[in-house]
Protein backbone atom coordinates (compact mmCIF):
# COMPACT_ATOMS: atom_id res chain seq x y z
CA UNK A 1 0.00 0.00 0.00
CA UNK A 2 2.97 2.52 0.90
CA UNK A 3 4.40 1.54 -2.14
CA UNK A 4 1.27 1.86 -4.09
CA UNK A 5 1.20 5.79 -2.62
CA UNK A 6 4.92 6.06 -3.36
CA UNK A 7 4.18 5.74 -6.93
CA UNK A 8 1.13 7.97 -6.95
CA UNK A 9 2.91 10.96 -5.86
CA UNK A 10 5.88 10.41 -7.96
CA UNK A 11 3.63 10.27 -11.11
CA UNK A 12 1.54 13.08 -10.04
CA UNK A 13 4.82 15.01 -9.15
CA UNK A 14 6.43 14.02 -12.78
CA UNK A 15 2.62 14.65 -14.25
CA UNK A 16 2.41 18.41 -12.31
CA UNK A 17 6.82 18.96 -13.67
CA UNK A 18 5.92 17.82 -17.28
CA UNK A 19 2.51 20.43 -17.11
CA UNK A 20 4.44 23.24 -15.26
CA UNK A 21 7.62 23.03 -17.93
CA UNK A 22 5.47 22.86 -20.87
CA UNK A 23 2.92 25.85 -19.63
CA UNK A 24 6.57 27.59 -19.13
CA UNK A 25 7.82 26.74 -22.52
CA UNK A 26 4.49 27.88 -23.94
CA UNK A 27 4.40 31.31 -22.35
CA UNK A 28 7.60 32.11 -23.23
CA UNK A 29 6.81 31.12 -26.74
CA UNK A 30 8.84 29.70 -29.90
CA UNK A 31 11.39 31.00 -32.15
CA UNK A 32 13.35 29.44 -34.93
CA UNK A 33 16.01 31.20 -33.90
CA UNK A 34 15.97 28.97 -30.86
CA UNK A 35 18.94 25.58 -31.01
CA UNK A 36 17.06 22.39 -30.94
CA UNK A 37 17.23 21.27 -27.43
CA UNK A 38 19.41 18.05 -26.61
CA UNK A 39 16.09 16.10 -26.45
CA UNK A 40 14.93 17.26 -29.33
CA UNK A 41 17.90 16.61 -31.28
CA UNK A 42 18.55 13.22 -29.89
CA UNK A 43 14.80 12.40 -30.36
CA UNK A 44 15.24 13.91 -34.56
CA UNK A 45 18.57 12.01 -35.48
CA UNK A 46 17.50 8.75 -34.02
CA UNK A 47 14.20 9.24 -35.99
CA UNK A 48 15.65 9.97 -39.58
CA UNK A 49 18.45 6.88 -38.98
CA UNK A 50 15.46 4.46 -38.48
CA UNK A 51 13.62 6.03 -41.32
CA UNK A 52 16.35 5.13 -43.57
CA UNK A 53 15.43 1.32 -45.09
CA UNK A 54 18.99 -0.70 -44.35
CA UNK A 55 19.30 -1.05 -48.28
CA UNK A 56 19.79 2.32 -49.13
CA UNK A 57 22.11 2.96 -46.19
CA UNK A 58 24.60 0.43 -47.90
CA UNK A 59 23.44 1.58 -51.87
CA UNK A 60 26.46 2.38 -53.38
CA UNK A 61 26.88 4.99 -55.45
CA UNK A 62 26.86 4.45 -59.31
CA UNK A 63 29.11 7.61 -60.28
CA UNK A 64 33.12 8.05 -59.95
CA UNK A 65 34.14 11.44 -58.25
CA UNK A 66 35.82 12.50 -62.15
CA UNK A 67 36.82 16.09 -62.84
CA UNK A 68 33.60 16.49 -65.05
CA UNK A 69 30.83 14.87 -62.52
CA UNK A 70 32.01 16.84 -59.40
CA UNK A 71 31.92 20.03 -61.84
CA UNK A 72 28.70 19.52 -62.78
CA UNK A 73 27.58 18.92 -59.12
CA UNK A 74 29.41 21.92 -58.06
CA UNK A 75 27.42 24.16 -60.16
CA UNK A 76 23.95 22.18 -59.29
CA UNK A 77 24.83 22.37 -55.86
CA UNK A 78 25.66 26.54 -56.17
CA UNK A 79 21.79 26.78 -57.50
CA UNK A 80 20.01 24.64 -55.31
CA UNK A 81 21.52 24.31 -52.03
CA UNK A 82 23.86 26.80 -51.43
CA UNK A 83 21.02 29.03 -50.85
CA UNK A 84 20.75 27.54 -47.39
CA UNK A 85 24.15 25.72 -47.37
CA UNK A 86 26.35 28.36 -48.27
CA UNK A 87 28.56 27.48 -51.64
CA UNK A 88 31.04 25.76 -49.21
CA UNK A 89 28.49 23.83 -47.09
CA UNK A 90 29.07 25.51 -43.81
CA UNK A 91 25.42 26.86 -43.47
CA UNK A 92 26.03 30.08 -42.43
CA UNK A 93 23.36 32.00 -44.95
CA UNK A 94 20.69 33.77 -43.64
CA UNK A 95 18.26 31.41 -44.40
CA UNK A 96 20.14 28.24 -43.27
CA UNK A 97 21.09 30.09 -39.64
CA UNK A 98 17.09 30.69 -38.87
CA UNK A 99 15.97 27.62 -39.98
CA UNK A 100 14.89 25.13 -37.20
CA UNK A 101 17.05 23.59 -37.20
CA UNK A 102 20.32 25.59 -38.59
CA UNK A 103 21.58 24.33 -41.92
CA UNK A 104 24.39 21.82 -40.70
CA UNK A 105 28.07 22.18 -41.16
CA UNK A 106 28.50 19.19 -44.17
CA UNK A 107 31.89 19.69 -43.77
CA UNK A 108 31.98 18.19 -40.46
CA UNK A 109 31.97 14.60 -39.20
CA UNK A 110 28.02 14.33 -38.17
CA UNK A 111 27.53 14.70 -41.96
CA UNK A 112 30.93 13.30 -43.41
CA UNK A 113 30.66 9.97 -41.26
CA UNK A 114 27.37 9.29 -42.89
CA UNK A 115 27.44 6.52 -45.92
CA UNK A 116 27.08 7.51 -49.40
CA UNK A 117 23.50 6.07 -49.60
CA UNK A 118 22.40 7.62 -45.98
CA UNK A 119 23.13 11.53 -47.96
CA UNK A 120 21.67 10.34 -50.77
CA UNK A 121 18.42 9.66 -49.03
CA UNK A 122 18.08 12.55 -47.37
CA UNK A 123 18.80 14.87 -50.51
CA UNK A 124 15.86 12.47 -52.66
CA UNK A 125 13.73 11.96 -49.77
CA UNK A 126 14.33 15.32 -47.34
CA UNK A 127 13.92 15.21 -43.75
CA UNK A 128 10.35 15.75 -42.33
CA UNK A 129 9.87 18.82 -40.07
CA UNK A 130 12.74 20.14 -41.11
CA UNK A 131 13.58 22.95 -44.15
CA UNK A 132 15.25 19.97 -46.40
CA UNK A 133 13.08 19.45 -49.16
CA UNK A 134 12.95 16.16 -51.15
CA UNK A 135 15.02 16.90 -54.32
CA UNK A 136 14.55 15.46 -57.69
CA UNK A 137 11.97 12.77 -59.11
CA UNK A 138 10.51 10.05 -57.55
CA UNK A 139 12.82 6.66 -58.84
CA UNK A 140 16.27 6.75 -59.78
CA UNK A 141 17.86 10.18 -59.44
CA UNK A 142 21.60 10.47 -60.60
CA UNK A 143 21.73 14.38 -59.69
CA UNK A 144 21.50 13.42 -56.03
CA UNK A 145 24.09 10.84 -56.32
CA UNK A 146 26.24 13.14 -57.85
CA UNK A 147 25.67 15.79 -55.33
CA UNK A 148 26.65 13.23 -52.97
CA UNK A 149 30.16 12.99 -54.21
CA UNK A 150 30.08 16.91 -54.43
CA UNK A 151 29.17 16.77 -50.61
CA UNK A 152 32.33 14.35 -49.79
CA UNK A 153 34.52 16.78 -51.58
CA UNK A 154 33.11 20.07 -49.50
CA UNK A 155 35.93 19.96 -46.84
CA UNK A 156 38.73 20.23 -49.75
CA UNK A 157 36.75 23.06 -51.43
CA UNK A 158 39.21 25.83 -53.24
CA UNK A 159 39.13 29.42 -53.30
CA UNK A 160 38.89 28.99 -57.04
CA UNK A 161 36.09 26.47 -57.00
CA UNK A 162 34.57 28.85 -54.42
CA UNK A 163 34.81 31.77 -57.10
CA UNK A 164 33.39 29.49 -60.20
CA UNK A 165 30.16 28.58 -57.92
CA UNK A 166 28.89 32.16 -57.54
CA UNK A 167 27.53 32.56 -61.02
CA UNK A 168 25.08 29.99 -60.46
CA UNK A 169 23.94 31.13 -56.69
CA UNK A 170 19.86 32.34 -57.55
CA UNK A 171 19.85 35.70 -57.85
CA UNK A 172 16.53 38.30 -58.74
CA UNK A 173 17.13 40.23 -61.79
CA UNK A 174 17.23 43.08 -60.17
CA UNK A 175 19.97 41.61 -58.16
CA UNK A 176 22.15 40.74 -61.03
CA UNK A 177 21.43 44.03 -62.79
CA UNK A 178 22.34 45.86 -59.58
CA UNK A 179 25.56 43.54 -59.17
CA UNK A 180 26.24 44.55 -62.75
CA UNK A 181 26.14 48.42 -61.94
CA UNK A 182 28.36 48.01 -58.71
CA UNK A 183 31.02 45.83 -60.61
CA UNK A 184 31.32 48.68 -63.14
CA UNK A 185 31.66 51.20 -60.85
CA UNK A 186 34.58 49.19 -59.57
CA UNK A 187 36.49 48.15 -62.81
CA UNK A 188 35.90 52.62 -63.95
CA UNK A 189 38.53 53.23 -61.02
CA UNK A 190 40.94 50.59 -62.88
CA UNK A 191 42.98 54.24 -63.55
CA UNK A 192 41.78 56.84 -61.38
CA UNK A 193 43.18 55.52 -58.12
CA UNK B 1 9.58 18.34 -63.26
CA UNK B 2 7.29 21.49 -62.00
CA UNK B 3 7.76 20.10 -58.29
CA UNK B 4 10.78 20.90 -58.85
CA UNK B 5 10.36 24.40 -60.54
CA UNK B 6 8.05 25.22 -57.79
CA UNK B 7 10.51 23.92 -55.04
CA UNK B 8 13.13 26.37 -56.85
CA UNK B 9 11.24 29.43 -57.22
CA UNK B 10 9.91 29.18 -54.07
CA UNK B 11 13.75 28.84 -52.96
CA UNK B 12 14.35 32.13 -55.16
CA UNK B 13 11.31 34.43 -53.59
CA UNK B 14 12.77 33.47 -50.37
CA UNK B 15 16.01 34.51 -51.47
CA UNK B 16 14.93 37.99 -52.30
CA UNK B 17 12.35 38.23 -49.13
CA UNK B 18 15.48 37.66 -46.93
CA UNK B 19 17.72 40.13 -48.41
CA UNK B 20 15.34 42.42 -48.65
CA UNK B 21 14.43 42.05 -44.73
CA UNK B 22 17.94 43.28 -44.15
CA UNK B 23 17.42 46.80 -45.53
CA UNK B 24 20.68 46.89 -46.87
CA UNK B 25 21.87 50.20 -48.00
CA UNK B 26 24.71 50.10 -50.78
CA UNK B 27 27.45 52.52 -50.45
CA UNK B 28 29.50 53.31 -53.70
CA UNK B 29 32.14 55.93 -53.93
CA UNK B 30 35.95 56.42 -52.98
CA UNK B 31 37.42 55.63 -49.80
CA UNK B 32 39.06 58.85 -47.44
CA UNK B 33 39.44 57.76 -44.45
CA UNK B 34 40.64 54.40 -42.83
CA UNK B 35 40.61 53.67 -38.89
CA UNK B 36 40.35 50.20 -36.87
CA UNK B 37 36.73 50.20 -37.02
CA UNK B 38 35.16 52.20 -39.92
CA UNK B 39 35.41 53.03 -43.54
CA UNK B 40 34.59 56.89 -45.04
CA UNK B 41 33.48 56.78 -48.13
CA UNK B 42 33.17 60.15 -50.74
CA UNK B 43 29.81 58.93 -52.55
CA UNK B 44 28.85 60.34 -56.07
CA UNK B 45 26.42 62.52 -53.81
CA UNK B 46 29.33 63.91 -52.53
CA UNK B 47 28.34 63.31 -48.83
CA UNK B 48 30.70 61.28 -46.75
CA UNK B 49 29.64 58.58 -45.42
CA UNK B 50 31.15 56.51 -42.51
CA UNK B 51 30.75 52.83 -42.57
CA UNK B 52 31.57 50.69 -39.61
CA UNK B 53 33.34 47.28 -39.42
CA UNK B 54 32.24 43.83 -37.43
CA UNK B 55 33.90 41.00 -37.04
CA UNK B 56 31.44 39.67 -39.29
CA UNK B 57 32.46 41.64 -42.08
CA UNK B 58 33.55 39.85 -44.89
CA UNK B 59 35.80 41.15 -47.57
CA UNK B 60 36.08 40.65 -51.58
CA UNK B 61 39.32 41.70 -53.34
CA UNK B 62 38.42 41.48 -57.26
CA UNK B 63 36.16 38.90 -56.07
CA UNK B 64 38.78 36.85 -54.01
CA UNK B 65 38.66 36.67 -50.28
CA UNK B 66 40.21 39.55 -48.34
CA UNK B 67 41.11 41.55 -45.21
CA UNK B 68 40.83 45.50 -44.04
CA UNK B 69 44.15 45.42 -44.51
CA UNK B 70 44.16 45.30 -48.17
CA UNK B 71 42.25 48.13 -48.35
CA UNK B 72 43.51 51.76 -49.51
CA UNK B 73 42.57 54.94 -48.94
CA UNK B 74 41.49 56.56 -52.42
CA UNK B 75 40.31 52.94 -53.67
CA UNK B 76 36.76 52.72 -55.07
CA UNK B 77 34.66 50.47 -53.02
CA UNK B 78 31.02 48.80 -52.77
CA UNK B 79 29.85 48.59 -49.29
CA UNK B 80 26.30 46.58 -48.35
CA UNK B 81 25.22 48.15 -45.17
CA UNK B 82 22.86 47.51 -42.52
CA UNK B 83 21.66 50.22 -40.38
CA UNK B 84 22.10 49.02 -36.97
CA UNK B 85 20.93 52.04 -34.21
CA UNK B 86 22.40 55.04 -36.00
CA UNK B 87 25.22 53.40 -37.33
CA UNK B 88 25.94 51.50 -41.00
CA UNK B 89 27.54 48.64 -40.10
CA UNK B 90 29.03 47.08 -42.99
CA UNK B 91 28.13 43.19 -44.00
CA UNK B 92 30.59 43.39 -47.18
CA UNK B 93 33.30 45.23 -48.52
CA UNK B 94 33.92 45.16 -52.29
CA UNK B 95 36.65 46.61 -53.76
CA UNK B 96 39.73 46.00 -56.54
CA UNK B 97 38.93 45.39 -60.65
CA UNK B 98 36.73 42.59 -61.10
CA UNK B 99 36.71 40.49 -64.62
CA UNK B 100 33.69 39.70 -66.03
CA UNK B 101 33.13 35.43 -65.92
CA UNK B 102 32.23 33.94 -69.22
CA UNK B 103 29.56 31.78 -67.73
CA UNK B 104 27.74 35.17 -65.51
CA UNK B 105 24.08 34.05 -66.44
Amino acid sequence: MRKRTLLLWITAASVAGAAAFGWMTIRRGFSARDNPSAIEAYVAETARKLSIPASERNAKNPFAPTPEVLSEARAHFADHCATCHGNDGNGKTDIGQNLYPKSPDLRRSETQNLTDGEIYYIIHNGIRLTGMPAWGRPGKDDDSWKLVLFIRHLPQMTPQEMKEMEPFNPKSAAERSEEEDEQRFLNEGKDQK
Amino acid sequence: MKRMILLLAMVVLAVGAASAHGKEQHVLGKVTAITASSITVQTKAKDPVTVYTMAETKYKKSGAAASMKDLEVGDRVVIHAEKMGDKLMANEVRFGVVAKTPQQR
